[in-house]
């Protein structure tokens, strides 16, 4: 029994060698894209060569987790993992994640599992999920880079010191969709409307 | 009406009566004046005229991406949310800002814009229809139109609502300020619970929402990505747990409603593809 927990850790051990690797390794590379004129603060994006594989998506445990067996509250108990744990994240399914760590496997709530390292890992902002994402929807083909380049971010003071621009609010009604069009759309993905009653409020 | 207005005011001693010698509250007092002031109600078209003239603001900050199909693609996904609503008739327009920002935006009337910095973190359609129905319900429920009537703002919220008045211009850049400033967290976890009806309603699985939460729970907080999302709103964490919460033994039953993750990852592939950022 002790052996076969040694095994599996030596396995989990290369599984998250592979996936150091995949981050650190040639795979990828961080780039500054964006310096903002008035601050020290610049923006980077990871940079992802397209390895033609789906990345793995990681998380770590928030908190304690009681694993269960399916993706209910009521499911049969599936083992327990420490806080701060790295786990694998094999499925997503609702609320549900079905995590593996440790030698064992089986499902816990969203919110229980931090997707890639977490906040205070060293990667910049983004880090694991949208290398993930990245190599999800990314594009492939020649350059082989995932990159947004020469963009820049956001913040209150640009808000603040916009100049109107109505000519590209006007520009939007030529992507405007019809209520036609929006049930087409629908129809062509499957959805199918229900009846939902709003939430109370706790 | 008199009657009304008399009765009010018996409200207001009472409370006022209420409120212990030593702790009496001068603005307080004027906080239950304020409340008592009948607001004419904002018109729609005044309502649809001012988020027009604050999303030309936004995008005065931040430009559209530029890639019709994509703009196209979001609208198609916002308006079927938008359609069970109780405000279907809005004139309801989406729109992708070109930032690497992560971030999401809604202007009272029925202007929404979700940024590309967001967009590309996703997985499937469900967490763009989860993001953009969180924003919808902001309109909906009129959120930053009752900030700006809560705040110094009540008076012209109600009389100024015209373009032609000197205020008008205030209230422009008061609605702008919000997206710099945020709305009260409580908003935020409201059109958080509604949004995840919106979802489930419209066939998506509801999840998509907290999925992107939880992404959103996971970017280092450093990232200047971030900065005004996080700065704007209650910590993604507690968004999670708290809508999570809330959806237990509800909204569990539509989670395996589509994700609608093919159509989501070519239309972002081919997106990608052709990409180049607005100067």
């Amino acid at each position: 029994m002790k052996r076969f927990n040694i095994t599996l850790f030596l396995v989990g051990l290369a599984v998250l060698n592979t996936a150091c690797a995949e981050e650190t390794g040639n795979t990828k590379k961080t780039v500054t894209v964006a310096q903002n004129t008035d601050a020290a603060s610049t923006e980077t994006i990871t940079v992802a060569m397209n390895t033609g594989t789906k990345a793995k998506e990681t998380g770590t445990t928030r908190v304690a987790v009681d694993l269960m067996a399916t993706p209910y509250r009521d499911a049969k108990p599936a083992g327990q993992l420490p806080s701060n744990t790295r786990v694998d994240i094999l499925e997503r399914r609702g609320g549900w994640l079905r995590i593996s760590a440790q030698g064992k496997s089986g499902w816990a709530r969203l919110h229980q599992v931090r997707a890639g390292e977490g906040p205070e890992a060293k990667n910049t902002g983004g880090g694991l999920t949208a290398l993930k994402n990245v190599s999800q929807t990314g594009r492939s083909g020649s350059q082989g880079i995932v990159a947004t380049t020469g963009i820049r971010g956001l913040s209150a003071e640009e808000l603040r010191s916009a100049k109107p621009n109505p000519k590209a609010v006007e520009s939007m009604e030529a992507s405007r969709a019809s209520d036609s069009t929006a049930r087409d759309f629908a129809r062509g993905a499957g959805l199918k409307e229900k009846d939902v009653p709003f939430l109370s409020q706790e | 009406m008199k009657i009304s207005k008399m009765g009010m005011f018996i409200a207001a001693l009472l409370l006022v009566a209420s409120v212990p010698a030593a702790a009496f509250d001068f603005d307080k007092l004027r906080s239950v004046g304020e409340k008592l002031k009948p607001l004419k109600p904002t018109s729609e078209n005044d309502e649809i005229t001012l988020g027009k003239d604050v999303a030309a603001n936004l995008l005065g900050a931040s430009p559209l991406v530029n890639d019709p199909a994509l703009q196209a693609y979001v609208n198609k996904v916002g308006l079927w949310i938008a359609l069970h609503t109780s405000r279907p008739n809005l004139p309801w327009r989406f729109g992708v800002l070109d930032t690497n920002s992560v971030n999401a935006f809604a202007t009272p009337g029925g202007y929404v814009f979700i940024t590309r910095g967001m967009l590309i973190r996703m997985r499937d359609e469900s967490e763009l229809a989860g993001v953009l129905a969180h924003e919808i319900s902001h309109v909906v429920e009129k959120h930053a139109l009752n900030t700006m009537r809560k705040g110094k703002l009540v008076d012209m919220a109600s009389d100024a609502l015209s373009r032609n008045k000197p205020e008008y211009a205030k209230l422009v850049s008061a609605g702008t300020e919000i997206f710099a400033r945020g709305l009260d967290k409580e908003d935020e976890f409201a059109a958080d619970r509604m949004g995840v009806v919106l979802a489930a309603r419209a066939g998506y699985d509801p999840y998509g929402l907290p999925a992107t939460l939880q992404t959103l729970s996971s970017i280092n907080p450093k990232d200047d990505a971030v900065s005004l999302m996080f700065k704007t709103h209650p910590d993604s964490e507690k968004r999670l747990e708290l809508v999570s919460n809330a959806m237990e033994g509800h909204l569990d039953q539509y989670a395996d409603q589509p994700k609608v993750e093919n159509r989501f990852i070519s239309l972002i592939k081919s997106h990608n593809s052709t990409y180049k950022p607005v100067k």
